[in-house]
């Protein structure tokens, strides 16, 4: 058993979240947004580490509930005023008619907020799944394995892969530290007070990061000449400009055949080239490479199957997005359920994180050995 | 963690639970307004009439229907369309989040999966004899007598004016003795034609405004029960004959009822239900399974 007892490779947990995110993304029905989210829960739950930022799930279920609980309160000071059940009526500011369609305050009614609670845990679970993602597997094992054409983003690129997990270990230190100090470590004013330092101390350990990286060689330019580098950043530069065409048309119903399709392929096209030909001149050799084998598999394309459950269901009609009023119970939609449902195999299928690097003091392993 | 956990799977049970709750609740807002059989009846004091014109836009101009909906003056214009399916038995229009109009009649199918390519009900006013688009929110805006409001489905329009308009003229559904939003004070004018008594001349009430309602004809026309007018606000329509009751008119033989079975129908009972109750009961032990486990660890 301990010899299958290793980590995974990090992109396969991060393609896993994604899709499910991506999956998220597509309904703001109840039922499939909680079966994500206690989908997600669970597999942390089996196969996460304890690394520091294996802690991070549990931050992230908390800015999942106040992302709801202000959506909610949002929707009851300035949301659209739907119609229906009338719970209780907050006192209303009348606008001019320039302003007709925003309105503050008014009747709150069951539909409102049962919509507003719908797209808050819609949001709540997408950020699950990232939270699932950054406890599951080290940011530090994720940069390592990024395509060597990114390495000239480095800086940029380490600190928003590793702020998160370095949110997490700077707060636990902080609250360390108010507690000897005598402070109390739960409150709203113990938040208030702790919020700056958490925030400063992670960018300031992501930086550091960033830097010492830097000085060991990681993101450094390859020997490419000035003529060819310029060239090639005028093609990522060109890409990036067709992709925005193409995005832009792709979004507007109204959009010329031309502009839609055709510059977001070409765009995708020149990007890929681009970090392709730049990547080229980069020589890198990997310590310990994290191999790529079926358990990654597994993995990935378990989320992979949720995603593509979800958008086949979208396309035979099932209604993913159920309308705020009039209220009703939420529809079972068997296809994308069972999607979901699929993401789940990695709880068993992964292979388990190795164990923690104390053995000698635990008395059972004494004996043992 | 397993703390926060335990009451985000509380939060969700009590989301379901909420939906579940309300359902029943679920048939307020239309039974308030009565309607007025096809072309509109006479006005009365304390209601406005307005013409709703929907054309889902597909097959030939008989699409577009003509309803005519009376609600109580100044209302919001969101009762109209539900006042509208209470009257005809349809069911009620539903609505996105955003306040978007989903379906009319439950139509379209797709509810509002098809907003992203542009497929959406256009809103027009045709109150000035020709069809307007809309801008504002025809939700939040006041009705007054003899409005006539279109919705068009338009499939991939621009989300703009030029999108396709209903297919009928507004001018021929607009009630000729429309009041307009200038309508008569509820005492009745003393010095009145030779109507029956009580009875306001409807031209001479509203021809001091610069109005475009089409009143020239000038006839008596909206003779009301000054008693029922003034006291309730209620009123009833004047030439159907049939008695306020409850506000919902007794021609139309439409009232809550049909409108909680069209509610009911829309959830499809038993199977549905199960399938939901399963994915609650999955939800509900995957949780447990991760809290125990979370907390085994810790």
């Amino acid at each position: 058993m301990s010899a299958s007892r290793r980590m995974l490779h990090p992109g396969a947990w991060w393609i896993w979240a994604i899709a499910l995110a991506a999956t998220a993304l597509r309904t703001t029905d109840a039922l499939l947004l909680g079966l994500i989210a206690v989908v997600v829960a669970y597999v942390v739950s089996a196969r996460r580490t304890d690394a520091p930022w294996a802690r991070s799930f549990g931050s992230f279920l908390r800015l999942g509930v106040i992302v709801i609980v202000i959506r909610v309160v949002f929707q009851m000071l300035f949301g659209v005023r739907i119609e229906g059940t009338t719970l209780f009526t907050i006192p209303s500011v009348t606008l001019p008619s320039w302003a007709a369609g925003v309105s503050l305050g008014g009747p709150v009614t069951a539909e409102a907020l049962v919509d507003a609670a719908r797209q808050g845990l819609r949001l709540a679970v997408v950020l699950l799944c990232f939270g699932a993602a950054s406890s599951l597997c080290s940011p530090y094992r994720m940069l390592r394995a990024l395509p060597s054409a990114l390495y000239e983003a480095g800086v940029a690129i380490t600190v928003a892969l590793t702020f998160a997990p370095q949110a997490i270990i700077a707060s636990r230190q902080v609250r360390d530290a108010r507690r000897l100090r005598g402070r109390a470590d739960r409150g709203v004013r113990a938040w208030a007070g702790s919020a700056m330092p958490v925030l400063e101390g992670a960018l300031d350990r992501s930086v550091a990061l960033a830097a010492s990286m830097d000085a060991r060689g990681y993101g450094r330019r390859g020997a490419i000449p000035v003529a060819r580098r310029r060239g090639i950043s005028a093609l990522m530069l060109l890409g990036l400009c067709l992709v925005a065409v193409g995005a832009y048309g792709l979004l507007d119903a109204t959009a010329p055949a031309v502009l839609r399709l055709p510059p977001f392929i070409a765009g995708a096209v020149a990007l890929t080239a681009s970090l392709m030909l730049s990547g080229r001149g980069v020589e890198r050799t990997r310590y310990r490479p994290d191999p790529w084998r079926s358990p990654e598999w597994i993995v990935s394309l378990s989320g992979v199957a949720a995603l593509v459950a979800i958008v086949i269901a979208g396309r035979t009609g099932a209604v993913l997005e159920p309308p705020a009023s009039p209220l009703a119970v939420p529809q079972l939609v068997p296809v994308a359920a069972a999607g979901i449902l699929v993401a789940l195999l990695p709880a068993w299928l992964a292979p388990r994180p190795p164990a923690p690097l104390e053995p000698t003091l635990d008395p059972r392993f004494e004996v043992a050995a | 963690m397993s703390g926060v956990l335990a009451w985000f799977l509380l939060g969700f049970l009590a989301l379901v639970s909420m939906a579940l709750a309300s359902m029943g609740a679920l048939v307020v807002g239309a039974s308030a307004a009565s309607a007025a059989s096809g072309p509109c009846a006479a006005p009365v004091i304390g209601q406005a009439r307005v013409v709703v014109v929907v054309d889902d836009g597909e097959g030939g101009a008989d699409h577009a229907v003509a309803t005519c909906v009376v609600v109580p003056r100044g209302s919001k214009g969101s009762l109209v369309l539900a006042a509208r399916a209470a009257r005809l038995g349809t069911a009620a229009p539903s609505h996105a989040g955003s306040g978007l109009l989903c379906t009319i009649d439950s139509f379209p199918a797709s509810q509002c999966a098809d907003t992203g390519s542009g497929s959406y009900w256009a809103n027009f006013s045709g109150t000035d004899g020709v069809w307007n688009y809309s801008s504002y929110n025809p939700f939040i805006r006041r009705v007054c007598d003899g409005d006539v409001e279109g919705w068009r489905y338009v499939v991939q329009g621009t989300g703009a004016a030029g999108d396709p308009q209903p297919r009928l003229d507004p001018a021929s559904v607009r009630p000729a003795d429309a009041w307009g939003c200038d309508e008569p004070s509820a005492a009745p004018a003393s010095g009145g034609g030779a109507g029956a008594p009580g009875s306001i001349d409807a031209a001479a009430a509203s021809g001091s405004s610069a109005d475009a309602s089409p009143t020239a004809d000038g006839s008596p026309s909206g003779s009301i029960d000054p008693a029922i007018g003034v006291a309730g606000g209620q009123g009833r329509t004047g030439s159907s004959g049939a008695s306020a009751n409850d506000g919902v008119d007794g021609v139309d033989g439409v009232d809550a009822t049909v409108l909680a079975t069209h509610a009911a129908g829309g959830s499809s009972g038993g199977t549905a239900l199960l399938g939901a109750g399963i994915v609650v009961a999955i939800i509900v032990v995957l949780g447990a399974a991760a809290l125990v486990r979370s907390r085994r660890r810790a």
